[in-house]
């Protein structure tokens, strides 16, 4: 027997968004079927790699490990939400400019777990930040530049807030 | 898709929860970050129908009271680990919070999820019993709701296994006046906490008067079917004077008092020593505070 469905109306990337899922879908799968949002990726699938990481009302989660049928009713917003018609968002600047990105499948979920721990924490230490990416896994290995990508955004988006 | 599920509802109230659960089995789902990765990998199988707990106001929420700390079962591990109150009055368990998984599944995975899946690597659950954590439990009796409230030692049974009755639902974890206010300390292993489950970990909350540690409680993880009390451990240290002597003396009564598994992650001997090596540090930690 197929799995009974839910209608879910949420914002997604600021625009008004609904579908119908499997009660048991998971968000990411959501996005990426439902929406044609593949910045958010499918990797381990069991919340130990964070290269699905989106945001739920401004909180980053795995994708893979949310149920779509809790989407109903919140902000979600993935990366294909984070430029705008000015341009690049900082951070993805950032990233570029830093030559954060290697092969870049991490790279999504990086980018979105950084604009998790700027809203919260706009000035991190490089301690602060470390712990922030723990559960996002590079497996390139390039952290080095990621952080530095991440201490470069911090410094930038302080400088156009202030 | 298949997925063994035939119904699905969203109650909006615990009565409506509980109402639910008597119509036959059912999965809970609060955070998802057990249910869905487990089913995901096909090593769990939803029960026909799912409930999902999220609209539920009577399971939210963090107080502080003369009766002592009420934890909403759907807490965060996130808000568990920024709380101010829980920071200050139960600080081994926002420390212990700290050392979970990483920020996106904090953000997802709450307290009572954590509790009820029981597993034998749970990090909450030793520092929930150092503080002699009770849970309540919420189930209908006809048309009404009657709850109940459990010591956590005694509602878990074994690993992964709980008292919790099918038609019961964990609503909040408790902690008593007497257990809050200690100073506390987590430690698991590992070295990249997110991606670590744990093999060993020991969780402690103590008073010190000057270099005396007083109201002791130890627990450890990883090393039994559930989360252990280190009884002979406490009564070492309690009422003794905090020095290099004493810490050696609490690491090998530590070792001695568990009897853990080798299994794929781990040997015996290993899980021992950590044990040995986490009991002297977190000690250690105190009287740097």
């Amino acid at each position: 027997m197929a799995s009974p469905t839910r209608k879910i109306t949420f914002v997604l990337n600021g625009r008004a968004a609904s579908t119908s899922v499997p009660v048991h879908m998971n968000a990411l799968t959501m996005l990426r079927d439902h929406f044609e949002l593949t910045g958010a990726k499918i990797a381990c699938g069991e919340g130990q790699c964070a290269a699905c990481t989106i945001l739920v009302d401004g909180d980053s989660i795995n994708g893979c490990l949310m149920l779509a049928v809790n989407c109903d009713g919140c902000e979600i917003t993935t990366i294909e939400g984070l430029e705008s018609v000015a341009g690049l968002d900082v951070i993805q600047q950032s990233f570029i400019d830093n030559w954060a990105v290697q092969c870049g499948f991490c790279t999504a979920g990086m980018i979105m777990q950084t604009r998790y721990l700027l809203s919260r924490n706009p000035h991190p230490s490089e301690a602060e930040i470390k712990y922030a990416i723990e559960g996002n896994v590079c497996r390139c290995t390039g952290y080095h530049k990621i952080i530095d990508a991440i201490a470069a955004a911090a410094a930038n988006s302080a400088g156009n807030a202030e | 898709m298949l997925s063994g599920i035939d119904s699905y509802c969203e109650p909006a109230t615990l009565a409506e929860a509980t109402q639910a659960l008597c119509e036959g089995p059912a999965t809970l789902v609060a955070g998802g970050t057990l249910v869905v990765r487990e089913a995901q990998a096909g090593r769990f199988s939803y029960a026909p129908a799912l409930i999902n707990l999220r609209h539920i106001d009577e399971m939210r929420g963090i107080e502080l009271s003369d009766a002592g700390l009420r934890i909403g079962a759907l807490t965060r591990l996130r808000e568990i680990n920024e709380n101010a109150q829980i920071r200050e009055s139960a600080t081994v368990l926002a420390q212990t919070a700290w050392h979970m998984a990483s920020t996106q599944v904090r953000n997802l995975g709450t307290i009572g999820g954590n509790v009820c899946w029981a597993s034998p690597s749970a990090d909450l659950t030793v520092s929930l019993l150092v503080l002699d954590a009770a849970v309540e439990l919420a189930s209908a009796s006809g048309n009404n709701t009657t709850m109940r409230s459990i010591a956590l030692a005694e509602f878990l049974t074994g690993s992964e296994q709980t008292a919790r009755e099918p038609n019961e639902i964990l609503t909040a974890v408790t902690v008593p006046q007497s257990a809050l206010g200690l100073r506390g300390g987590y430690l698991k292993s590992g070295t990249r906490i997110a991606l670590d489950t744990t093999i060993a970990s020991v969780a402690i909350a103590a008073s010190l008067e000057g270099t005396i540690l007083r109201q002791v409680r130890i627990g450890f993880g990883g090393v039994a079917p559930t989360a252990m009390r280190a009884p002979r451990t406490e009564t070492l240290i309690e009422g003794q004077q905090r020095t290099d002597a004493l810490l050696r003396d609490a690491a090998e009564t530590a070792r001695g008092e568990i009897d853990p598994p080798s299994d794929a992650r781990a040997s015996a001997w290993y899980r021992r020593e950590l044990i040995g090596v986490f009991t002297k540090r977190v000690l250690d930690g105190f009287a740097n505070a």
